[in-house]
C-alpha cells in the first residue's frame, strides 16, 4: 500500500519536468546538467513525502537556478509556475474529492492523482505551443503576472487547508471562493485585454493597408501620367525632326545643335518622368510602398535622388517584411532630414538609393546621403540619439542595431567618406560556412 | 609612371568623341596642376566591342590601367555587357581604374560601385564642357588611386560580406569587437562601423597588427589616443572607449611604451 502511495508523487516529479521542458522547449543535453537534473528530482521526491508546499517551493527555486540562462527568462518562470500551480491543483482538488467521499472506504485517492496528472499532461501537451507563445509575445509580462497571481492564490489555499486545518470551514470556504472568484476575474480580464488589443492592432493594419493602396494608386497615376507624356513626346519629336531637317538642309549647325541641346534638357531628362524610376522591378508590395512614399517626400521637397533596382526583386531572404521596412523608413528620414538641412543651408543635397537581388537568398539596400559637416564620423552620427533623446536620427540607428542583432545573416555598415553617409545593409541567408 | 587609357563603347563616333575629351581632360589638368605635370597618360585604344577589349588587355599586358566603358556594348540584352568586361578587367588588371559611362536612364552608379568597384560614373548625355570637367575629376582619382595602392606599405585588412571580398587600410582602423550576434564580430574604423562573420580569436591570429585586449576586442595601436588605467579604458579619436581586461595590464604597458603619443590619464 506504501508503495502504491508513492506512485503519485514520483510521477508528478517527472511530470513536472516534462512539463517544464515541453513549454520551455529546452533539451537537456550536458552530462553534468543531466546529474544535476536527477539531483534535483531526487531531493524533491525527498521533501515532497514530508511537505508538499516545501517541495513545491524547492523545486520553483531549484528549476530556476538551474534553467535561469537557458532560454528567456521569461519563459524559463512561466514553465515553472505552470508546473508548481499544476501540483497545488491536483492535490487541492484529490483532497476536496476524499474529503467529500471519505464515507467510501476505498482508498482510491491515488488513481483520482493519477487521472488529474494524465489530464494535465494531455492539456499540457495540446496547449503547450499556445502557452509558450503567450510567455513570449508582447504581452507576456502580464501573463506572467497572471501566473504568479494564480500561483499565489492557489498557494494559500494549499497553506490553510494544510497549516491551520480550519474547524470553522464555512468561514474559510468563502475565503477559498473569494479567492477562486478573483482569480477567475484576473484570467478573465487578461482575456479581455488581448481582445482589446487585437482589435486595435487590426485597425492599426488597415490604416496601413489604406496608406499602402494610396501609394500604389498615386505610382499608377504617376505611370499614366508618364504614358502621357510619352504619348507627347513621340509626337513632339516628329515635328522636332522635321525642323531639325530643314535646319540641317540649310546648313545651319549651330540652330541644329541648339535645337538638340534644348531638347535633350528638357524632354529626356524631365524629373517628373523619372520620379519612380526602377520602381516598377520592386515586386515586394510592402517596400515598394514605403520606397514610393519616401521618393514622392523627396520629390515634394525638391531633393535631387536617384533610385537604383536594376534586377527584378520578386522574392527577398526570410527576414520579417515589417523589419526591413523599419530599417528603410529610419534611413530614407535620416537621409531626407539630411538632405532639407542642407536646402536650408543653401547646399547641394543629394540621396542616391539602391536595391540589389541576385537570388532569393541575398538582399541588398544602400542609401547614401550628402551630409553638411563633411568632418562629422559615422560615429558621432550614431551617437547623436544617446544624447539628445528627441534626435530622431540617431535614435533611429540604434532601433535598427537591435533589429540588426535578430538575424545572424544580415550585415549592416555606415561609413562616412568624401563628404557622403554610406548605410548599407546585405542579407545572405546562403551559408557559407 | 604610365596610365594607359582605354575606351570601349559601341557606338564609334561617341567613342572617338570620348577620346578627344579625355585627351583635352588631362591636357587641362597638366596644365593646371604641377603636381600632375609630368603624368605620362593617353589613350592606348579606343574598342567597339567586348571581345576587342579582351583582346588588346590580353595581348599588351596591360596593367594599372584606366578603363571607360559602356555599359550597354550590345542591344541584345545576351550579349556580354560592359558590367561583364569590367569584371574581366578586374581580374586581369587589378589596379586597373574603371570608370562606367552610360546615357542618363541606365545611371546606376551604387549598383556597380561596391560589386565592380568602379570608380565613377560619367553621364555622357551631358554638355561637353560638362563631360570634360567630370573626366578631369574622375582621372584625377583614377591617378591617386593607382599611384596610391602601389605605394608600398599601404596594408589592407580583408574580409568577407556575404560572397564578397571587401578591403580596408590596416590605419584606419580603430578597433574591432565581438558583435551582439553570435558568429560575427563588428569593426570600427575611421570612417564608420561595419559587421561581418568572424570571430575575435581568428582575426587575433591572422593579423599581427592587432592586440587583444580582452576576450572580445582587438585594438589597432597605432589609432588609440588616451588610456585611463584607473578606469581600465582605451579611448579612440572618435570618442569611443573600450575596456580591457586585468591581465592584459602588460600588454597596455607595453603599448604605452612603444607609442609615446598616447596620452595618459
Amino acid at each position: 500500500m506504501i508503495l502504491i502511495s508513492v506512485i503519485p508523487t514520483f510521477l508528478s516529479i517527472l511530470a513536472d519536468l516534462w512539463i517544464f521542458l515541453k513549454i520551455s522547449k529546452i533539451k537537456v543535453k550536458t552530462s553534468g546538467m543531466k546529474i544535476l537534473v536527477c539531483i534535483v528530482l531526487i531531493l524533491s521526491f525527498i521533501i515532497s513525502s514530508q511537505n508538499i508546499m516545501l517541495s513545491n517551493i524547492f523545486e520553483i527555486l531549484a528549476y530556476y537556478v538551474l534553467f535561469r540562462n537557458y532560454s528567456d527568462k521569461k519563459l524559463i518562470l512561466g514553465s515553472i509556475l505552470i508546473f508548481s500551480t499544476n501540483d497545488l491543483l491536483i492535490s487541492i482538488i484529490s483532497s476536496i474529492f476524499s474529503s467529500l467521499l471519505s464515507e467510501i472506504k476505498f482508498d482510491f485517492e491515488w488513481i483520482l492523482d493519477c487521472f488529474l496528472l494524465f489530464l494535465a499532461l494531455y492539456l499540457i501537451e495540446k496547449y503547450n505551443k499556445k502557452i509558450r507563445s503567450y510567455l513570449l509575445d508582447k504581452n507576456s509580462i502580464v501573463f506572467l503576472r497572471l501566473l504568479v497571481y494564480i500561483y499565489i492564490s492557489v498557494i494559500s489555499i494549499v497553506a490553510i487547508y494544510v497549516y491551520l486545518r480550519p474547524k470553522n470551514v464555512s468561514f474559510y470556504s468563502v475565503f477559498t471562493l473569494l479567492i477562486i472568484i478573483q482569480s477567475v476575474f484576473a484570467i478573465s480580464m487578461y482575456y479581455e485585454m488581448i481582445a482589446v488589443q487585437r482589435k486595435i492592432d487590426k485597425r492599426n493594419k488597415q490604416k496601413l493597408e489604406i496608406e499602402k493602396q494610396k501609394q500604389l494608386e498615386e505610382y499608377a497615376g504617376y505611370l499614366e501620367k508618364s504614358e502621357d507624356e510619352l504619348r507627347a513626346f513621340r509626337h513632339d519629336y516628329r515635328n522636332m525632326l522635321n525642323s531639325l531637317k530643314i535646319s540641317a538642309r540649310e546648313g545651319n549647325t549651330q540652330e541644329v545643335i541648339d535645337l538638340l541641346d534644348k531638347y535633350t534638357q528638357t524632354n529626356l531628362d524631365s524629373k517628373a518622368l523619372l520620379k519612380y524610376k526602377d520602381v516598377n522591378h520592386i515586386h515586394i508590395k510592402s517596400i515598394k510602398s514605403i520606397i514610393i512614399s519616401k521618393l514622392t517626400e523627396m520629390y515634394d521637397l525638391n531633393i535631387p535622388y536617384n533610385l537604383e533596382c536594376r534586377q527584378v526583386i520578386k522574392k527577398i531572404p526570410d527576414v520579417n517584411e515589417i523589419d526591413l521596412i523599419r530599417i528603410i523608413g529610419i534611413t530614407c528620414d535620416n537621409a531626407i532630414e539630411e538632405s532639407q538641412l542642407m536646402l536650408e543651408k543653401g547646399l547641394k543635397p543629394e540621396i542616391q538609393i539602391m536595391f540589389y537581388s541576385n537570388s532569393k537568398d541575398e538582399f541588398e539596400y544602400e542609401i547614401r546621403n550628402k551630409i553638411h559637416d563633411k568632418n562629422i564620423s559615422a560615429s558621432q552620427i550614431q551617437k547623436k540619439g544617446f544624447t539628445t533623446k528627441k534626435n530622431h536620427q540617431g535614435l533611429g540607428l540604434t532601433n535598427i542595431r537591435n533589429i540588426e542583432s535578430k538575424y545572424p545573416n544580415m550585415t549592416i555598415s555606415h561609413t562616412v567618406e568624401d563628404g557622403w553617409f554610406d548605410f548599407y545593409m546585405m542579407i545572405d541567408a546562403e551559408d557559407d560556412e | 609612371m604610365k596610365y594607359p587609357i582605354i575606351i570601349c563603347d559601341d557606338n564609334k563616333i561617341l567613342s572617338k568623341e570620348l577620346a578627344q575629351e579625355v585627351d583635352v581632360a588631362i591636357q587641362n589638368m597638366t596644365d593646371e596642376n604641377s603636381n600632375y605635370a609630368n603624368i605620362d597618360a593617353s589613350v592606348a585604344y579606343i574598342a567597339n566591342t567586348f571581345e576587342q577589349t579582351v583582346g588588346y588587355v590580353v595581348a599588351n599586358d596591360v596593367k594599372n590601367g584606366i578603363y571607360f566603358l559602356d555599359i550597354e556594348l550590345s542591344k541584345e540584352a545576351e550579349a556580354k555587357n560592359g558590367v561583364d568586361l569590367a569584371e574581366f578587367i578586374k581580374k586581369q588588371d587589378p589596379n586597373g581604374q574603371i570608370i562606367f559611362v552610360t546615357a542618363y536612364d541606365k545611371y546606376a552608379p551604387l549598383t556597380y560601385r561596391r560589386r565592380i568597384g568602379a570608380i565613377d560614373y560619367i553621364n555622357k548625355s551631358q554638355v561637353r564642357e560638362e563631360i570634360i570637367s567630370r573626366l578631369g575629376e574622375t582621372l584625377r582619382n583614377a591617378f591617386d588611386n593607382i599611384s596610391n595602392s602601389s605605394k608600398l606599405g599601404i596594408k589592407t585588412l580583408t574580409y568577407k560580406i556575404g560572397r564578397r571580398i571587401q578591403k580596408v587600410n590596416e590605419a584606419d582602423i580603430y578597433y574591432i569587437e565581438n558583435s551582439l550576434t553570435q558568429h560575427k564580430v563588428r569593426m570600427v574604423t575611421q570612417n564608420g562601423d561595419s559587421e561581418f562573420k568572424g570571430n575575435i580569436s581568428q582575426l587575433d591570429k591572422e593579423n599581427p597588427f592587432l592586440i587583444k585586449v580582452s576576450q572580445s576586442y582587438l585594438v589597432n595601436p597605432e589609432n588609440i589616443d588616451e588610456i585611463n588605467p584607473a578606469e581600465r579604458l582605451i579611448i579612440f579619436p572618435n570618442k569611443d572607449e573600450i575596456k580591457y581586461s586585468r591581465d592584459k595590464k602588460k600588454v597596455i604597458n607595453n603599448i604605452l611604451n612603444k607609442y609615446q603619443d598616447i596620452s595618459l590619464n
